[in-house]
């Protein structure tokens, strides 16, 4: 290291000088540490002069002599000239208007200063008229601040003045940029510097979130916006009265303002400002022009209750409390509170008030500062200037591009401006509720414009259309269930007799009749019933615990609760049953039954999760569902010929549009199977075979369903599909775009309170962002409204609240809680009532809503509404739980999982257990924890964030071994979709993190690898391994599509796929194993014996067998390179096809066989028995024929290990009875070609009875070398798990070497 | 009018919305409130009503009465 | 998402925070104090604390 020049003094930096050279490393290209202004000088100026007094000003000022600051091993260090080296070039210019010398100005500031280089400061004079001239500079933040900037400009007009009066300028005033290292250096190793890092650990130590305007914080960006604006003189003067007034100073009333607004716009009852500090009260550095300022946080607490005059005390006493402690650096705090780690801010808005007094001349020239760049803008700056010009206070919003644009400045200024008007003209000890942060224009827009929704109506019912729908088409399709066709007369009749036999127990408008009945014609039936005869009806998911069950019942004590079944509802409940099984209503009037039913008597009771424990009835009025239908009727235009899907769970409100709307309208309504609702290959063959044209999907239900195989199938039926039920996620919209083109998608929204839905969007898929919730439907508004109950202006988010003709009337029998969810309505007409939805939500400007979350701990998880309240209370009613708490956590992206935490004693198992037999099945938490304690925030608040993620571990090791290659596949495909490390047999899928999604997963790795065909709804009933392996067994019926020809294990992936055909017994499950070995970029496909499924004739010749495949597999795929495998007699086939396809000029690059040999080695050896196709069956899964003697022996053997062969039809069975000789006979039959390529040959190597098979005599038949694999293995084993490892090691690395 | 002691501690108690007699003279009057916007209203109320001189960096480098009262002719 | 009380939420400190209010039709409704109380309805109890006029509610007295 060369020693420095003597004329230049070398000194560290300060930590307010150190963070600015930080922060510029941090981004060396960025301009934003720039700090620039003008003054427009009116007035003759002598450049010259201007020159040379600029010279002794920089020669006075160390700052402006700071050349460069370069790094060193012992931290950044700044090079400052000696005095007489003071060299200030100075670009003097001519433009021709003011708006050039800006635009030259900008381009300046917009270069990045290289502090290792310097030079860190520009001066420009340009004269933009006779006398007129602008002067300009630039100089780094890391020496200077706005104080210092104000100290360099008065200087230098006092030195210009003295100079062109001829005088010598007096002498020198500034203070030393040593002495403000020296001062710095002395106070970070004081006692003050600790007791203020204590004061700032303590005061922040809960570490609260900045308050972000824009909802969100970002990167600093190279530039800022900025918007500029200026308070009237008279609004000024009213908020310096004010000011006065309150004995406060006009800045803290313009803070004080700033923390309402930033507070109601937030949603933060707890605001952090910052305010940049000036930092030189009382210090050497009020006189040294340097980077001193520092930016401090304000907390303040803005609540509605509280007045203005409150809130400025506050204002007051808080800086107060600030300025005790203002040396402390903001980046030593954020440090402190461990948030600089995180990226995290500490405050939101800053507060630069700047009242230095600007009023400086030239030798009489007056000038006015302009300034252009205050520093770096990382959220929001508002800078307000006191020019003292008689203007009033100039106010410049500056935003960082990256989160504002300039409308959004222009509207968070607009309101600031309308609020301090306000303010200034409004009593100060009212509470801050009566001032809203909306504009006049903007309340205007968002109360009245976006929600003129008034339309004329009928005073109708929910029935009374249905009832004259059924008398106008009376032989029209009503109803499709199975096979059940009902026309609505037979509908009609059917519900109509069953309506006057409930009247005769009491069923009459304003009385409840509960449905219990599982999705079924009956359960229409009976729904329909109950609204004919007047009633209200409330559904009983007969799934639902006993005791949630009795609740219900005695809750809403129904006159009577009609069942399919006896035994369908607890037993002592004292309400009278309605069994339809074996009940006789020929006697009854098949006419609509005469009722006194109006508009405001109660249509449907619908209970949903409460938050104290207790689930709610929801009393739904006829006026409030008939609106609906009408507008869902208007905006959707359901004709005779479309036919609605009914699949929703009766309990859950979007049910009631599936059963009525199409009823109403003479459509066709299709019943889904109980349970179908949650299976989406089920739903997805209903909806094509039954083209059904308009259906519901809750949104993770319609990802899933949009996964699957034949969603796209479904596309030429379907017109419209509707999401609801939870927040629909973008992706979603797109996926459903590219599966399903040309079908329509519309976004609705609603709670059980007001009718099902109250506002609806249609999905564009070319729409960026969150699709919104939508627009008000017929005769409602929405309000979103801040915490003072004021309406947010359009991007601004708030609570949602309901108000108009769909509101329930409120909660059965529970008033308290009706008086606190329906509440007074301030902005509609007198009287009337609003809704609140405890809904996040905000408008967009186009007058639609956007769904951003919940204000409460009510949780949606895949549609359902919970209130962890209740999750809670129950786990809390437990024996030996002292403390509980429950929340949904998305550890894995997309898995949403219910999760209770207990303290006390009680095994978290048992809590489990427990809660299951009271909640329903999607408010059980999916793993229970137990806790020594809960963890707590600084403040002693439960810290939701710091509760562990439930481990879910199989019972492993210790658990016993599966038995059979079923239960063992199982056991495996468990363990991988759940992402647990092993799990055993009797491991259950939901006590091991399993969630629907994931349910969804594995039933399709099941059905891809063990082909065979199971519903959700299978593992819901079984959820072990064992459990679903049995189930397997018993009604293991394989779908009739497993037995087609072609039969798809893995059709994803990138490379060719490989043909895998069938053994003797002619089915091709037994190659699923191989499909998860080789990798999910390897499709594979078997191809199995035509007629398994049908009565088509078999094969007469293998030749022809194999043309027939070649048909299937170009018609997977049109052209080579093929690969073709085949275990037994597929081997063969493999042979032949393998020919065949070179026959036609393509190109076959693998050829394996398992343990197959060509025909002239069977020739000459005697054909099976018949009853061999028993032992044929027996080896495709894996066994060796040894005691079973008849059919039964056989399918008790598959049974008892598993195999999904044991749930084979007997008409499936009988075909291969007659598949397996009929494969003998043709292979012996059959005359091998020549196939032009190499052989790659896997041989069951254990000693067999057929000792002169052997893979040598396909020499004969192939041209290219055999490559053979001995396996220590007979032949039905080779396709059990570990010689599939081996085989799948070997082609793999066989296909890898082919390539893609 | 000249300014005496007494009276400059009224003002700034005024000014910090105070009693006079929780106003110290000898400390630093930042840890009580008193901020530049505050300095300046001081400031320009004393020469309006007393014609002082001295200017804002003055009363800010030592921030306390006693300090004050020499630069304010209260001495 | 916040935990913070909202309007018709009990304050912490059991304050006289709220008002019971009745429209025409007899409708009951939890309101705010410090908000203005809207058109067609009245105050019918408080201010009083949250759970004094949730009681008051339930007793059907308003």
């Amino acid at each position: 290291m060369t020693a420095p020049p003597v004329t230049e003094t070398v000194l560290p930096l300060t930590a307010a000088q150190s963070g600015m050279w930080y922060a510029q490393a941090l981004d060396p290209l960025s301009p934003a540490q720039n700090t620039a202004e003008y003054l427009e000088i009116d007035g003759p100026l002598d450049p010259a002069l201007f020159a040379e007094a600029l010279r002794r000003v920089a020669a006075e000022a160390d700052a402006l002599r700071v050349v460069r600051v370069e790094d060193t091993p012992d931290g950044p260090r700044q090079y400052v000239a000696h005095p007489d080296a003071a060299e200030v070039p100075l670009t003097v210019r001519e433009p021709d208007t003011v708006a050039e010398a800006e635009a030259w100005m900008r381009a300046d500031l917009a270069a990045p200063c290289d502090l290792a280089a310097g030079p860190l400061f520009r001066h420009a004079l340009f004269r933009v008229g006779e006398d007129r001239w602008l002067w300009y500079q630039r100089i780094h933040h890391l020496v200077i601040d706005g104080f210092g900037h104000s100290l360099l400009v008065r200087r230098t007009a006092e030195v210009y003045a003295a100079l062109a009066r001829g005088e010598r300028p007096g002498p020198r005033t500034f203070g030393r940029l040593a002495d403000l290292v020296a001062d710095d250096a002395a106070y970070r190793s004081s006692q003050a510097f600790a007791a203020d890092r204590e004061h700032w650990t303590r005061a922040f130590a809960d570490r609260p979130q900045a308050p972000r305007l824009a909802g969100r914080g970002a990167l600093p960006s190279h530039t800022f916006r900025r918007r500029t604006a200026h308070l009237s003189p008279e609004t000024t003067q009213g908020l310096r009265d004010l000011a006065a007034r309150l004995r406060a100073t006009w800045p803290d009333v313009l803070i004080a303002a700033q923390a309402l607004y930033t507070s109601r716009v937030t949603a933060q009852p707890d605001v952090v400002l910052g305010l940049p500090m000036m930092g030189r009260m009382g210090s050497v550095a009020l006189r040294v022009p340097g980077m001193v300022m520092n930016v401090l946080p304000l907390r303040l607490a803005v609540t509605p209750e509280a007045t203005f005059a409150e809130l400025v005390r506050q204002v007051v006493l808080g800086i107060r409390e600030v300025r005790r402690h203002q040396r402390y650096r903001y980046e030593d705090i954020r440090r402190d509170l461990g948030l600089l780690g995180e990226s995290r801010g500490l405050v939101g808005p800053l507060v630069n008030v700047m009242p230095f007094d600007y009023a400086v001349d030239f030798a009489g020239a007056p000038a006015r500062a302009h300034n252009l760049s205050a520093g770096p803008v990382d959220d929001l700056t508002v800078n307000i200037y006191d020019r003292a010009d008689g203007r009033g206070l100039r106010i410049d919003h500056d935003g960082n591009p990256a989160l504002y644009e300039d409308e959004d400045l222009a509207a968070h200024q607009e309101r600031f401006l309308h609020l301090l008007d306000r303010l200034a003209g409004t009593d100060p000890r009212l509470p801050l509720a009566a001032h809203p942060v909306a504009t006049p224009a903007e309340r205007e827009l968002v109360l009245e414009e976006f929600n003129r929704t008034e339309r004329a109506v009928p005073p109708t019912t929910l029935v009374g259309p249905i009832e004259a729908q059924a008398a106008r088409t009376p032989d029209a399709p009503a109803l499709v269930y199975r096979d059940t066709t009902l026309t609505y007369a037979e509908l009609t009749a059917r519900a109509n007799r069953l309506a006057w036999h409930l009247r005769s127990l009491g069923a009459r408008p304003g009385a409840v009749v509960a449905v219990s009945v599982p999705r079924s014609v009956e359960l229409v039936v009976a729904l329909l019933a109950v609204v004919k005869a007047g009633a209200a009806y409330l559904p009983l998911d007969p799934d639902y615990p006993a005791q949630r069950l009795a609740y219900m019942l005695g809750d809403a004590a129904p006159v009577c609760a009609v069942t399919d079944r006896a035994d369908r509802l607890p037993d002592g409940t004292g309400t009278p049953l309605v069994v339809l099984d074996g009940l006789d209503l020929s006697d009854r009037p098949w006419t609509d039954p005469a009722r006194a039913l109006t508009p405001a008597h109660p249509a449907y009771v619908i209970y949903t999760s409460g938050s104290t424990g207790r689930p709610k009835g929801v009393v739904v009025p006829h006026r409030a569902i008939d609106n609906r239908l009408r507008w869902m009727q208007h905006a959707y235009g359901l004709t005779a010929g479309d036919r609605v899907l009914q699949k929703t769970p009766s309990s859950f409100d979007v049910s009631v549009w599936e059963f009525f709307w199409p009823l109403r309208e003479g459509a066709t309504l299709v019943v889904a199977e109980p349970g179908g609702h949650k299976d989406p290959v089920y739903l997805a063959r209903l909806i094509r075979e039954q083209s059904v044209t308009t259906c519901h999907f809750v949104p993770s239900m319609l990802q899933m369903f949009l996964a699957g195989p034949d969603a796209a199938d479904c596309a030429a039926p379907l017109r419209r599909v509707f999401a609801s039920g939870e927040a629909l996620p973008r992706e979603t919209a797109q996926a459903f775009a590219r599966a399903l083109p040309g079908v329509e998608l519309h976004n609705l929204y609603g709670p059980t309170e007001a009718a099902v839905d109250v506002t609806y969007h249609a999905c564009d898929p070319a729409d960026p962002g969150p699709v919104p919730i939508g627009r008000p439907v017929w005769n409602t508004r929405l309000y979103v409204l801040d915490a003072a109950l004021q309406p947010c202006p359009p991007g601004v988010p708030g609570e949602l609240y309901l108000a108009g003709v769909q509101l329930a009337d409120g909660y059965l029998g529970r008033a308290e809680l009706t008086a606190t969810r329906f509440v007074a309505d301030p902005f509609g007409p007198a009287g009337a009532r609003m809704y609140r939805t405890g809904d996040l939500a905000r408008w967009t400007a186009r007058g639609e809503v956007e769904y951003l979350g919940r204000t409460d701990h009510q949780v949606k998880l895949r549609g359902q509404r919970i209130e962890l309240g209740e999750i809670e209370a129950a786990l809390a009613a437990r024996e030996g739980v002292d403390g509980a708490c429950a929340l949904v956590r998305e550890d894995r992206p997309g898995e949403q999982l219910l999760v209770g935490y207990v303290t006390g004693d009680a095994d978290p198992a048992a809590v489990r257990a427990a809660v299951a037999r009271e909640l329903p099945e999607h408010m059980v938490p999916a793993a229970v924890v137990a806790l020594d304690a809960f963890p707590l925030s600084p403040n002693g608040k439960l810290d939701r964030r710091e509760l562990p993620a439930p481990v879910f571990a199989g019972s492993g090791d210790g658990a016993r071994q599966p038995s059979g290659p079923v239960e063992e596949a199982l056991t495996r495909l468990f363990a991988e979709v759940l992402g647990v490390g092993r799990t055993g047999p009797d491991d259950a899928f939901f006590d091991l993190g399993g969630t629907s999604l994931l349910a969804v997963r594995l039933v399709g790795r099941i059905r891809a690898e063990l082909g065979a065909e199971l519903t959700i709804g299978t593992l819901f009933e079984a959820s072990t391994p064992a459990g679903l392996a049995a189930r397997l067994d018993a009604t293991g019926r394989a779908a009739e599509d497993a037995l087609d020809v072609v039969l798809p294990l893995r059709t994803a992936g990138g490379r060719p796929p490989l043909f895998a055909i069938h053994p003797a017994g002619g089915i091709a499950w037994c190659y699923g194993g191989l499909s998860a070995r080789l990798g999910p970029d390897q499709p594979l496909y078997g191809i199995q014996a035509r007629g398994l499924n049908s009565d088509e004739p078999l094969p007469r010749a293998l030749a022809e067998q194999a043309a027939e495949y070649v048909r299937h597999i170009r018609a997977v795929r049109p052209h080579g390179p093929y690969r073709l495998l085949g275990w037994s007699v597929g081997g063969v086939l493999a042979q032949i096809v393998a020919v065949l396809l070179q026959d036609a000029g393509e190109e076959v690059d693998l050829l394996a066989m398992l343990d197959s040999f060509p025909a002239e080695q069977w020739r000459e050896r005697p054909a099976p028995e018949e009853g061999d196709a028993l032992t044929a069956v027996l080896r495709m899964a894996g066994f060796e024929r040894t005691h079973e003697r008849t059919r039964e022996d056989v399918m008790a053997t598959l049974s008892r290990a598993g195999s999904p062969l044991a749930g084979l039809t007997d008409r499936t069975l009988s075909r291969i009875v007659d598949i397996v000789p009929n494969h003998a006979r043709m292979m012996r039959e059959h005359h091998h070609r020549v196939y032009d390529g190499d052989l790659l040959f896997f041989t069951a190597a254990a000693p067999r009875a057929q000792h002169w098979l052997h893979h040598g005599a396909w020499r004969a038949h192939v041209t290219g070398p055999i490559v053979n694999h001995d396996l220590d293995c007979v032949h039905s084993q080779l396709l059990l798990d570990r010689q599939l490892d081996e085989i799948a090691a070997v082609l793999t690395a066989r296909l890898k070497e082919l390539g893609a | 009018m000249a300014l005496t002691l007494e009276r400059i501690r009224a003002d700034v108690a005024d000014c910090l919305g105070e009693d006079p007699a929780d106003i110290p003279v000898d400390e630093n009057l930042v840890d009580h409130g008193l901020d530049s916007v505050r300095i300046m209203a001081l400031l320009e109320r004393w020469r309006r009503e007393h014609g002082i001189a001295a200017d804002f960096a003055d009363l800010a480098e030592r921030p306390a009465i006693e300090a004050w009262a020499p630069l304010l002719g209260a001495a | 998402m916040s935990a913070r009380p909202g309007p018709f939420d009990p304050s912490p400190e059991g304050r006289d925070t709220h008002l019971v209010l009745e429209n025409a039709e007899g409708r009951l409704s939890m309101w705010p104090a410090w908000r203005t109380v809207p058109s067609g309805w009245a105050a019918r109890s408080g201010p009083a604390p949250h759970e004094a006029c949730v009681r008051r509610v339930e007793a059907g007295r308003g």
